[in-house]
């Protein structure tokens, strides 16, 4: 099975909000969609499953055009499912209705409907009704539904929201079987760094385009990953040589690329480092965080707060 | 279709507003017969009263002068008639017996007879046209011929059963027929808005991400939920009737559902058993309520507004209203046949001046409408219910 788009483009009114985007996909993908909020990524999927109007573009499954014709649009329906959104459950129906109801829409079969509630752990609520349900369970439910509806495509908007760890762990473990019954998922997702636990590839929405694929199975570089304020980073740079490409990220991360350095240079920085006080050191290559920071100049405020005059803690 | 009717009817049956609707009706109608006995209603025998009355007026009205001569003396012989025949009349409904009274059988006659008798006469004094005072009659006692010949009907259709008269209005069978007529009328469209008003709207509006992108064509969809509605509210209803009519049986005499009843049919009045004319009026409100539905729940999912679709739906029910002030062209106007009951009694031909109107053209008027609401909902439903931007059209620019 394959999912290929091509030079889509939606508009609002005059407003474009998404312009001449393609990628296609094969099987056995799950492909993480990042970018910032209301930069398009529902947009994406609302217009592929063709929610709403399509300016222009085509949209292919296993090379067969699906137009915006009824005809088309039912069978488009009948190979991949949304994600629903938990606020538009139907409160007076159990999560177990809800599913059943899932999996009868799309596979006209309830077999599976236990074996899934087993997996996501649902056992000990879902036979209530959902008005009793925290944003945990729901978001659990709309998972189990998507999965109940077994279809070749999937897209999961947000699915990680209100999860606690140790839940999106597990859902992270079943996108991963997904994937090896040669499902396409695609994952709107802003837990940056478990994108990376499963995403074969990561496609960042910027400028109404697909500005960057990270494609997790290309060869990487690694990096000096230093976690380190503005300030320690300049006195770092006055110090010691950095390669050009070194990047001082706004999630107060230095990245400074080890293939340009001779290991004496690498000696060199890592004793300037032993001078500078809270100062973490990883080494590895750059993950979906590092370039959605390096992407959309993100800033975590948070990271200095109420340290910033702070000399003992810079130096 | 299978399992749209499944979920969507388990998803109508969770909702309290279905559930507080379908009892509702179900009480409305269950209790009917017990709140109707409340009613005051002119008993028969009361009405003879009056008529009796106006009877012994007739003679103060005219001229005793307009009596004399050949036909004055018939004119006066057969008013004098009819007076002593409503008397009679009111004698054997007050017995409550039956048509005649047992044992006096020879002095009070036969109330069917008696009837045909007075019509008879009341046929003859309407062709009179030269006794002097015939336009008092006219205008003051006498009923038009359609009437007369309506009543002989009557007293034919009864004679032709082995029925007696009905001297009781809370009989089960009238009030079966009165709540018949009087959900047929209004009750049922009032119910049916109400229940599919929001429909396709809650799911937009509350359920939009659960329920867009299901792999099932709208139209099937908008048929089945349609079907749903209007299964529940059937089923709700015939429960209401019936509990209502067991209840009857216990309190009031049972009637007799062989009751003639007046059906208007290519511009005369015949006259079918009460059972008849309650299998009509069912046939025919299940039509038009269907048809209603379709249109109610597809405004509900194009309008996502209950209070706009059940204006719409109110306009189209009160659609017949405005024949009053302009001219109908023809007989086949659908807006006429949403009042099944004035169509079945033939009021609808009477004020609109159409004899045409007629109930058997509802059943071909409502297949026309049908198979019109399929082509328009077809383009409709090529629209895209878009969650924040209302209805867009789907075709790529």
């Amino acid at each position: 099975m394959t999912l290929e788009v091509k030079n889509l483009t939606v508009a609002y009114g005059d407003r474009e909000i998404l312009n001449d985007i393609s990628f296609k996909l094969t099987d056995g993908q799950i492909i993480g969609l990042v970018a910032p909020n209301g930069t398009g990524k529902t947009t994406l999927f609302n217009a592929i499953m063709r929610f709403i109007p399509v300016k222009s573009g085509q949209i292919f499954v296993d090379d067969k055009e699906y137009t915006s014709k009824d005809k088309d649009v039912l069978k488009l329906h009948q190979l991949i499912t949304f994600f629903p959104d938990q606020s538009d459950l139907h409160e007076n129906f159990t999560g177990t209705e809800h599913i059943e109801m899932y999996a009868e829409m799309w596979s006209g079969k309830k077999d599976q409907v236990r074996n899934i509630i087993d997996r996501l752990e649902m056992n000990d609520y879902v036979d209530r009704k959902v008005s009793t349900y925290s944003l945990g369970m729901r978001q659990r439910l709309c998972f189990a539904m998507v999965i109940a509806s077994d279809t070749p495509i999937m897209f999961m908007d947000e699915v990680m929201n209100s999860l606690d760890p140790e839940n999106v762990s597990l859902v992270s473990d079943i996108l991963i079987e997904l994937r090896g019954q040669g499902k396409i998922i695609i994952v709107a997702s802003h837990l940056l760094d478990n994108l990376d636990e499963y995403a074969n590839k990561v496609f960042f929405l910027k400028e109404k385009h697909i500005h960057f694929i990270f494609d997790h199975e290309d060869e990487k570089k690694d990096y000096f990953k230093l976690l380190c304020t503005q300030e320690q980073a300049e006195l770092l740079k006055e110090t010691v040589s950095l390669p050009d490409k070194t990047m001082y990220l706004g999630n107060n991360v230095l990245c400074i690329p080890l293939d340009q350095l001779s290991e004496a240079e690498q000696l060199a920085i890592y004793k300037q480092l032993r001078h500078l006080k809270n100062v973490e050191i990883t080494v590895g290559s750059l993950g979906t965080s590092e370039y959605y920071s390096y992407l959309y100049g993100l800033k975590i405020h948070s990271f200095d707060r109420g340290h910033q005059d702070d000399v003992s803690l810079a130096k | 279709m299978k399992r749209i009717l499944k979920w969507n009817g388990r998803l109508l049956l969770r909702d309290w507003k279905t559930r507080l609707i379908l009892i509702g009706l179900f009480l409305f109608l269950g209790s009917f017969s017990l709140l109707y006995r409340q009613q005051n209603i002119v008993l028969p025998e009361i009405q003879l009263r009056s008529e009796y009355s106006d009877a012994h007026n007739i003679f103060k009205l005219i001229p005793d002068a307009h009596f004399e001569g050949e036909l004055g003396e018939e004119v006066e012989r057969r008013l004098g008639r009819n007076s002593t025949l409503i008397g009679l009349n009111r004698y054997i409904l007050s017995q409550r017996e039956g048509n005649t009274v047992e044992g006096v059988e020879d002095v009070v006659s036969n109330y069917l007879e008696n009837g045909r008798q007075m019509a008879e006469n009341n046929l003859f004094l309407l062709e009179a046209t030269a006794f002097e005072s015939h336009d008092i009659l006219t205008s003051v006692y006498l009923p038009t011929k359609a009437e007369i010949e309506q009543e002989l009907a009557f007293y034919a259709a009864l004679a032709e059963n082995d029925l007696a008269i009905e001297w009781n209005p809370y009989a089960s069978s009238e009030i079966l027929k009165a709540e018949l007529e009087l959900f047929i009328s209004i009750v049922l469209f009032i119910f049916i808005a109400l229940l599919a008003g929001d429909h396709f709207t809650k799911d937009q509006v509350n359920h939009y991400s659960v329920t867009q992108g299901l792999p099932v064509p709208l139209k099937t969809e908008w048929r089945t939920r349609s079907f749903i509605l209007w299964l529940m509210t059937w089923v709700s209803a015939l429960l209401g009737f019936g509990v209502s009519y067991v209840l009857s049986l216990f309190f009031e005499t049972t009637g007799s559902l062989s009751y003639p009843v007046a059906l208007y049919i290519d511009q005369t009045i015949t006259y079918i058993p009460l059972w008849e004319y309650g299998l009509l009026l069912f046939g025919l409100g299940m039509l038009v309520s269907y048809i209603l539905l379709l249109i109610i729940t597809g405004l509900s999912w194009m309008i996502q507004n209950i209070y706009l679709t059940l204006f719409i739906a109110a306009v189209l029910f009160f659609l017949p209203q405005l024949w009053m002030v302009f001219d109908p062209i023809t007989s086949w106007q659908p807006s006429f046949y949403t009042e099944v009951i004035s169509v079945v009694k033939g009021e609808s031909a009477r004020l609109f001046n159409l004899p045409g109107i007629t109930f058997w053209k509802l059943p071909i008027v409502s297949l026309g409408v049908w198979l019109f609401l399929e082509a328009v909902f077809h383009i409709i439903f090529k629209l895209i219910p878009t969650r924040r931007s209302g209805l867009k059209r789907r075709v790529t620019q």
